[in-house]
C-alpha cells in the first residue's frame, strides 16, 4: 500500500496544468467574474505604472520647458479623469460586485463537491488519508479557486508589464533593463531555495504543532473537562506541551542556518545592489550627459526602483500558485474519484415483498487481511422480525452495511427475491430501509422537518404526526412554545430546542414511522432510553411492524432481552454465524446463545 | 439613543489603551526584549527605507544641480549600501531567530496561564453556552492574538517613523504640501469612519446568514451524517435551505452596497488621488512655473506626498486594529479574572486515611440559569464501604447528584458531609483524589496507554497496572498492541491506535482499578458493553469492592441488583430507598421498573 501511494506522489500533475484546471472551473462558473477581477489586476498595475513613470516624466518634461502651464494643466486633468473611471469601477467591483460574485462561486463550487459527496463510496469515509484531504478539498474549495484567479491574473499582468517595461528602459538605455533582469533571476533562483528550507521548516513543526492544538482542545473542551478535574492528567499535558514546544525551537534553529545564505542573496542583490547600483549607474549617465537634468534623474531612478518592486511582488503570486497546487491536486483527485458503487445506478425497481438471501457472503475491510465477515448464508423472510446479536466487534455493524449497499461483500452475493442486489435501482434500493443508526444525527431544521427527513409540505403534516406519536413524543412536543415547528439545536438559531438524549434518539425512531420503508433496521436504538421508555417504545414498534402493517424488521442489539420475541434470533461470532433459529430453539441448544442470555437474565429472574 | 453611543465610543477608548497596555505588560513577564526590539525593528526599518529611497535622492539630486565629482556620488551612494546591508543581516536574525524564539516563549506562558485557569475555574462556568464560546473556547486563540498584538506594534512604530521622516523632509521643501496631506488625511479618517461604520452593519446582519450557510456544508462533508445524507431526502431540505440563505445573503448585500461604493469612492478617489495627485500637482506645477521651485523638487516632493499619505492612511487602518484586539484582550481578561467558587479554604480540614461515610442533608441544586431545582431536598446516608446504586428515569438527576459528590458543583442549598466534615473545608484536590470515576462520557487523551490509565506523570508502578488491565479486561486488547503501554492512543496526533467503545470502556476502568481509590463511582459503566463483559465487569467490581464505597447509576436494574442500597430518582428527589428485596416488597416504582425490564427476559426463560 506504501508503495502504491509514494508513486501516487510521484505522479502530481504539474503546477501549471492545476491552476488552468481551477481557471476553467470558475470561467464555467461565472465568465463575467474572469473578466471583471483580470480587468480589476491590469487597472491596478496600471495605475502604479502610469503614477511613477509616465506622470512624473511628464510633469518633469513639462517643468524643463517643453509645455505650457495650461497644456501640463489639461494634462493632469486628462489623467484625472481616467482615474475617476477607474476609480468608478473599483468601488463597484469591490464592494458590490466582488461579494455577490464570490458568493456565487461558493455556492457553486459547493454544489459540485455535495453532489461528489453523495457519490463517493461510504469506503472513502473511513480512509483516514482519504477523508483528511477531502476535508480540507471541501471546507477551502471556494476560497481556493478565488485565490487561484487572483493568482493567475496577477502572474498574466506582471508578465505583461514586465515585458513592457524591459522595451522601454530598453528606449532609455540599452543597459537599463539589467536592473530588473538581474533580481528578477535572483529572486526566482533563490525563492526556490529557500521556499524548500521554508517548506521543510514547516513540515518539521506539523507533529509539534498539532500536539500543541491538542493540548489546547483537551483543556478547553467540555467533553474534557470533568476528567482533568478529577485526576492528574493535567500534568500529562504540561509535558506534552513542554515537548513540543522544545521540539520548534530546535527547528527555528536548525532552520536559521540553513536559510541563511540563500536569503541574504537575495536580499542583497535584489534591494541594496540592485537600487543602489542603478543610482550610480543613472546619476553617471546624468552627469556625463549634456542634455539630461536632476529631473531626467528623479524619473529614471524612480521608474527603476518601483518597476523591479513591482514584478518581485508578483512573483509572490507565482509562489503562491505553486503552493496552491497542491491543495487543487487534492480537489481534483476528490473530483476524479471514480466510485465502485455508483450512487445514481438504475436497475430494476424493488419488490413488494422483500426476501433477502444472504449467499456465501464474505468480507474484508479495505485495507485488512481479516476477513470481518466468513462466509454468511441466510435468508430473511418478509414481514418477519430478525435479531442480531452477538459480542461486540462480531461483525453486526458491517453486515448492516452490506445489506444497506455502503459497501460490496468481497466475495459471495447478497438477493433480493432471488435477484442480486447490485441489479435494483440503488436509489429506490436504499429507500426500502427505515434506519435507526446508534449514530444518528439530529440536524437544525424544525422538528417535523427532522421527522420527515425532507421538505416539509402540509399533505405531510398527519404523517409527520402520526409519526410524532407513535414515537411517544407527542407529550414533549406539544410543551414546546413552538410545537412540532420548533427548531432543533442551537447551531444558528439561538431560541432552538435542544432535547435529552433519550428525546432526540426518539426523533431518530420516529423519522422511520415517517418514511414509506419496506424494512426497518433498527441499530441499538435503545441505549439512550431509560427502561420504561425503552418497554414503550419496543412494544410500538412491535405493535406496529409485526402485527400491523407486516413489515420485516432487522434488530441489532446487546440486549438480548428483545430477542425472545423475535421469529429468527441470529448469533454472530468471529465473522460467522454461529447459531440460528428462534428464542426456544437455541435456548434448547445450550450452545453459546443460552449463555450469553442467561448472563443477562440471571439477575431478573 | 446617539449621545449614548458617543458616550459609549469614549469610553471604549479608555478601554482600548487600557487593555493594550494590560497585554503589553503580560507579554512583558515572559520575554523582556519581545516588545521593545520589534518597535525598534520598525522604526530603524523605517529610517532606512526612507534614507534609502528620499534622503539620497535628494542629495544626488543637489550633487548633480551643483555638479559636484561623481565620487562624492558615489560616497553617498556606497554609505547607503552599507548600511542597507547592515540592516538586513539584523532584520534576518530578528525575524527567523530572535522572533520566532521569543514568540514561542511568550505564547508558552501565555498558554500556560491560560491552562492553570481553565483546570481551576467553576465547571459551573462549561454550562452557559454563551460564555463557554466567548471566553472559554475563544481562549485557544491566545497565541494568534499575541502575534496580533506584535505585528500591531510593528506596523503603528512604522507609520509614525515614516510620516514623522517624510513629513520633516515635506517640510524642508515646501510647508503647504503639509497642509494637503493634513487635509486629505483628516478626509479621509472621516470617510473611513463612515465606510465602517456601513461596514460593521452589513457584517453584523450577515453573520448569522454566514453561521446558517457553514452548518449546512458541515453537514455535508462531515462523515457524521453521511449514511443518512443518502438514505433519506434530506438534502432536498438543506438544499433548500441552503438556497434560501444564500438569497438572503445576497439581498443584504445589495442593500449595504450602495453606501460602501459611495464612501469608497470618495476615501479613494476626491480625498487622495484628486487631492494629492491632481489638485496639489498643479499647485506644485504651478510655483515650479513661477521659478520657485526646481523640477528635481517637484518629482520628489510629489513622490514624498504619496508616501506620506499612504502612511497616513495605513495609521488610520492601524490604530483601529488596536480596538478589535482590545476586544478579544478584554474576554482574556474576563477569563483569567475568573474566581472559582469552589475552592479550598484557607485552612484545611485534614482527610483521615481509611474511608469516611457521607451524609447529605436537605441538598437542593439548581443549574445556573434554571429556574427549577435539578435536585430537591435531598437527604441520604451512606456509610463507609457501601454499595449504593442510583437508578430512575432519564433527567431524574442521577448524574447531578453525583457531579455533586464530586464537588463538581455546589448545592445551592443543604450540605454534604464526609467523615465528619463539610466537603467544602476539604483541599479541592485532595477530596476529588478520594475517587475513582468512570463517566458515562470519559475521554480518552491524546498521550500513551500509560498516560491514559495513570492520568499523571511519573513512573508506572507495573505490577499495578498489569493487576488494574487484568481486572478490567483491558489486559487482553493490551498485549495485541505492538508497543504495550507505551503505545499512542487516538489519531489526533501520529498514527495513534483508536480503541472500539468497549475497549475504551474497559481502559476507563482501568484508570479506576490503578489508582485504587477509596470511594467509586460509575455512570452507567457497562451500557457499550456486551453481555458477557457486563458480567464478568459485575463481577470483577464485586470482589473489588470490599473495604470500597462504589457508587454506581444505571439504567439496566439486572446490574444495580446487587447493591446493598438502591435509590429510586424521579424529578430530582429520592422517592424510593432500600434493598433490591425491601424495595420488589414494596411493590412501588423501581419494582414496575425492575418488572417491566425483567419481563422478556422471563418471558424468554419460560418459554424455553
Amino acid at each position: 500500500m506504501s508503495k502504491e501511494k509514494a508513486k501516487k506522489n510521484n505522479n502530481k500533475r504539474n503546477f501549471i496544468a492545476n491552476n488552468i484546471y481551477m481557471l476553467k472551473l470558475i470561467a464555467k462558473i461565472s465568465p463575467a467574474r474572469v473578466a471583471a477581477t483580470f480587468f480589476d489586476t491590469f487597472a491596478v498595475f496600471f495605475s502604479r505604472l502610469f503614477f511613477n513613470i509616465f506622470f512624473l516624466e511628464n510633469l518633469v518634461d513639462a517643468i524643463q520647458g517643453e509645455k505650457g502651464f495650461y497644456d501640463i494643466v489639461v494634462f493632469v486633468a486628462i489623467f484625472m479623469g481616467v482615474f475617476l473611471l477607474i476609480q468608478l469601477y473599483q468601488s463597484w467591483y469591490y464592494n458590490r460586485y466582488l461579494p455577490l460574485s464570490d458568493l456565487k462561486i461558493t455556492k457553486e463550487m459547493n454544489m459540485l463537491l455535495y453532489k461528489k459527496v453523495l457519490e463517493v463510496d461510504i469506503s472513502c469515509f473511513e480512509n483516514k488519508d482519504f477523508y483528511d484531504k477531502y476535508t480540507v478539498a471541501a471546507s477551502e474549495a471556494s476560497s481556493r479557486a478565488i485565490t487561484t484567479l487572483d493568482n493567475v491574473s496577477n502572474i498574466i499582468t506582471a508578465f505583461i508589464s514586465f515585458g513592457y517595461l524591459i522595451g522601454y528602459m530598453t528606449s532609455l538605455d540599452y543597459l537599463a533593463p539589467l536592473f530588473i533582469i538581474i533580481p528578477v533571476t535572483t529572486t526566482l533562483i533563490t525563492n526556490k531555495l529557500i521556499n524548500k528550507y521554508e517548506h521543510a521548516h514547516y513540515l518539521a513543526n506539523v507533529p509539534f504543532v498539532r500536539r500543541i492544538d491538542c493540548v489546547n482542545r483537551e483543556f478547553f473542551l467540555k467533553k474534557y473537562s470533568k476528567d482533568i478535574r478529577l485526576s492528574n492528567v493535567k500534568n500529562v499535558l504540561f509535558d506534552q506541551y513542554d515537548e513540543a514546544v522544545d521540539g520548534l525551537y530546535k527547528n527555528v534553529d536548525t532552520f536559521r542556518r540553513r536559510k541563511f545564505a540563500s536569503y541574504i542573496t537575495r536580499t542583497l542583490i535584489c534591494y541594496p545592489l540592485t537600487m543602489q547600483g542603478a543610482w550610480a549607474y543613472i546619476s553617471y549617465k546624468v552627469i556625463s550627459s549634456e542634455t539630461l537634468g536632476s529631473g531626467d534623474f528623479v524619473v529614471l531612478a524612480n521608474a527603476l526602483i518601483n518597476s523591479t518592486t513591482m514584478i518581485l511582488d508578483a512573483l509572490n503570486s507565482v509562489n503562491e500558485s505553486v503552493a496552491g497546487s497542491l491543495y487543487i491536486d487534492n480537489f481534483r483527485d476528490f473530483m476524479e474519484y471514480k466510485p465502485i458503487i455508483d450512487e445514481n445506478q438504475k436497475g430494476l425497481p424493488v419488490p413488494e415483498n422483500p426476501v433477502f438471501e444472504f449467499k456465501n457472503v464474505s468480507f474484508t475491510y479495505f485495507g485488512q487481511e481479516e476477513p470481518v465477515l466468513k462466509d454468511l448464508s441466510f435468508t430473511i423472510p418478509a414481514h418477519k422480525k430478525v435479531a442480531l446479536v452477538g459480542h461486540n466487534g462480531a461483525g453486526k455493524s458491517t453486515l448492516i452495511k452490506l445489506l444497506m449497499r455502503f459497501y460490496d461483500p468481497t466475495e459471495g452475493e447478497i438477493l433480493l427475491n432471488g435477484v442480486n442486489i447490485k441489479e435494483y435501482d440503488l436509489q429506490e434500493y436504499r429507500k426500502m430501509f427505515g434506519t435507526v443508526f446508534q449514530d444518528y444525527q439530529i440536524y437544525a431544521f424544525s422538528l417535523k422537518e427532522n421527522v420527515l427527513m425532507d421538505v416539509y409540505k402540509p399533505e405531510d403534516e398527519e404523517r409527520c404526526r402520526d409519526a410524532i406519536a407513535k414515537s411517544s413524543l407527542t407529550e414533549k412536543v406539544d410543551s414546546l412554545p413552538e410545537k412540532a415547528d420548533s427548531i432543533l439545536l442551537r447551531e444558528y438559531d439561538e431560541n432552538g430546542v435542544i432535547l435529552s438524549g433519550g428525546e432526540f434518539q426518539k426523533v431518530a425512531i420516529s423519522r422511520v414511522f415517517a418514511s414509506n420503508s419496506k424494512m426497518m433496521i433498527l441499530d441499538e436504538p435503545s441505549s439512550a432510553l431509560d427502561p420504561i421508555a425503552e418497554h414503550e417504545m419496543y412494544k410500538t414498534l412491535s405493535k406496529t411492524y409485526t402485527e400491523g402493517n407486516g413489515k420485516s424488521v432487522l434488530m441489532i442489539s446487546h440486549r438480548l432481552s428483545m430477542a425472545v420475541s423475535a421469529d429468527m434470533v441470529i448469533l454472530l461470532s468471529g465473522g460467522r454465524i454461529a447459531e440460528q433459529g428462534t428464542h426456544n430453539e437455541l435456548m434448547a441448544l445450550k450452545g453459546e446463545y443460552y449463555d450469553l442470555f442467561e448472563h443477562q437474565a440471571r439477575n431478573y429472574v | 439613543m446617539k449621545k449614548d453611543k458617543v458616550k459609549k465610543e469614549k469610553g471604549s477608548f479608555k478601554k482600548t489603551v487600557n487593555n493594550n497596555v494590560y497585554i503589553l505588560k503580560t507579554i512583558r513577564k515572559y520575554s523582556k526584549w519581545f516588545i521593545p526590539l520589534t518597535a525598534l525593528e520598525a522604526t530603524t526599518h523605517s529610517i532606512i527605507i526612507f534614507l534609502q529611497h528620499f534622503w539620497l535622492l535628494k542629495v544626488l539630486i543637489d550633487c548633480i544641480q551643483n555638479k559636484a565629482p561623481y565620487t562624492e556620488i558615489l560616497n553617498y551612494i556606497v554609505f547607503v549600501f552599507v548600511l542597507v546591508v547592515i540592516k538586513y543581516t539584523i532584520q534576518y536574525f530578528y525575524a527567523n531567530y530572535f522572533k520566532s524564539k521569543e514568540a514561542e516563549k511568550v505564547y508558552r506562558g501565555m498558554r500556560m496561564t491560560v491552562y492553570r485557569k481553565a483546570v481551576e475555574i467553576d465547571i459551573e462556568k462549561y454550562d452557559d453556552p454563551e460564555f463557554y464560546n466567548e471566553c472559554v473556547w475563544s481562549m485557544n486563540e491566545c497565541a494568534g492574538q499575541l502575534e496580533k498584538t506584535r505585528f500591531n506594534i510593528w506596523r503603528l512604530f512604522w507609520n509614525v517613523t515614516n510620516i514623522l521622516t517624510t513629513g520633516v523632509f515635506i517640510a524642508v521643501y515646501n510647508v503647504w504640501g503639509l497642509a494637503f496631506v493634513a487635509l486629505s488625511f483628516a478626509l479621509n479618517f472621516w470617510g473611513n469612519k463612515k465606510y465602517n461604520a456601513h461596514n460593521y452593519e452589513l457584517d453584523r446582519e450577515l453573520n448569522p446568514k454566514y453561521r446558517k450557510l457553514d452548518y449546512m456544508s458541515r453537514v455535508f462533508y462531515l462523515k457524521d451524517y453521511v449514511k443518512e445524507l443518502r438514505l433519506s431526502n434530506v438534502r432536498n431540505k438543506l438544499s433548500a435551505d441552503y438556497n434560501e440563505t444564500y438569497g438572503e445573503i445576497s439581498e443584504t448585500v445589495k442593500k449595504h452596497s450602495k453606501w460602501l461604493m459611495i464612501w469608497s469612492f470618495l476615501t479613494n478617489y476626491v480625498f487622495s488621488v484628486l487631492l494629492i495627485n491632481g489638485i496639489y500637482i498643479v499647485f506644485l506645477l504651478y510655483l515650479a512655473y513661477k521659478g520657485e521651485v526646481t523640477a528635481g523638487a517637484v518629482a520628489t516632493l510629489f513622490l514624498a506626498s504619496r508616501r506620506l499619505d499612504d502612511n497616513l492612511r495605513g495609521l488610520s487602518y492601524t490604530i483601529p486594529q488596536f480596538g478589535q484586539n482590545s476586544k478579544y484582550i478584554e474576554k482574556m481578561r474576563t477569563f483569567l479574572e475568573l474566581t472559582p467558587d469552589i475552592v479550598s479554604p484557607e485552612k484545611c480540614a485534614k482527610i483521615e486515611n481509611g474511608i469516611g461515610g457521607f451524609t447529605l442533608t436537605n441538598v437542593s441544586f439548581a443549574y445556573p440559569g434554571n429556574e427549577q431545582d435539578t435536585l430537591k431536598n435531598i437527604s441520604i446516608d451512606i456509610k463507609p464501604g457501601e454499595k449504593i446504586a442510583i437508578v430512575g428515569h432519564n433527567g431524574a438527576g442521577k448524574t447531578t447528584l453525583v457531579n455533586l459528590l464530586l464537588r463538581l458543583y455546589d448545592p445551592s442549598e443543604g450540605e454534604i458531609i464526609y467523615a465528619g466534615n463539610d466537603i467544602k473545608n476539604y483541599d479541592v484536590e485532595q477530596y476529588r483524589s478520594l475517587f475513582g470515576v468512570a463517566f458515562q462520557d470519559f475521554q480518552i487523551f491524546a498521550g500513551t496507554v500509560f498516560d491514559n490509565i495513570k492520568m499523571d506523570v511519573g513512573e508506572t508502578d507495573t505490577e499495578r497496572f498489569e493487576e488494574a488491565n487484568r481486572k478490567s479486561g483491558f489486559e487482553e486488547k493490551l498485549t495485541s498492541l505492538a508497543d504495550g503501554g507505551d503505545t499512542y492512543l487516538t489519531r489526533e496526533f501520529g498514527d495513534g491506535v483508536e480503541l472500539s467503545g468497549g475497549e475504551a470502556q474497559k481502559l476507563a476502568l482501568s484508570r479506576i482499578f490503578y489508582k485504587d481509590s477509596k470511594c467509586i463511582i460509575m455512570d452507567e459503566p457497562s451500557s457499550a458493553l456486551d453481555p458477557i463483559s457486563e458480567a464478568h465487569l459485575n463481577d470483577t467490581i464485586l470482589n473489588y469492592a470490599e473495604g470500597r464505597t462504589i457508587i454506581f447509576i444505571s439504567h439496566r436494574l439486572s446490574t444495580t441488583r446487587v447493591a446493598d442500597r438502591i435509590f429510586y430518582m424521579e424529578n430530582g428527589e429520592i422517592v424510593e430507598s432500600g434493598s433490591h428485596d425491601e424495595l420488589m416488597d414494596l411493590n412501588g416504582k423501581y419494582a414496575y421498573m425492575f418488572n417491566l425490564q425483567a419481563e422478556e427476559y422471563r418471558k424468554g426463560n419460560e418459554q424455553s
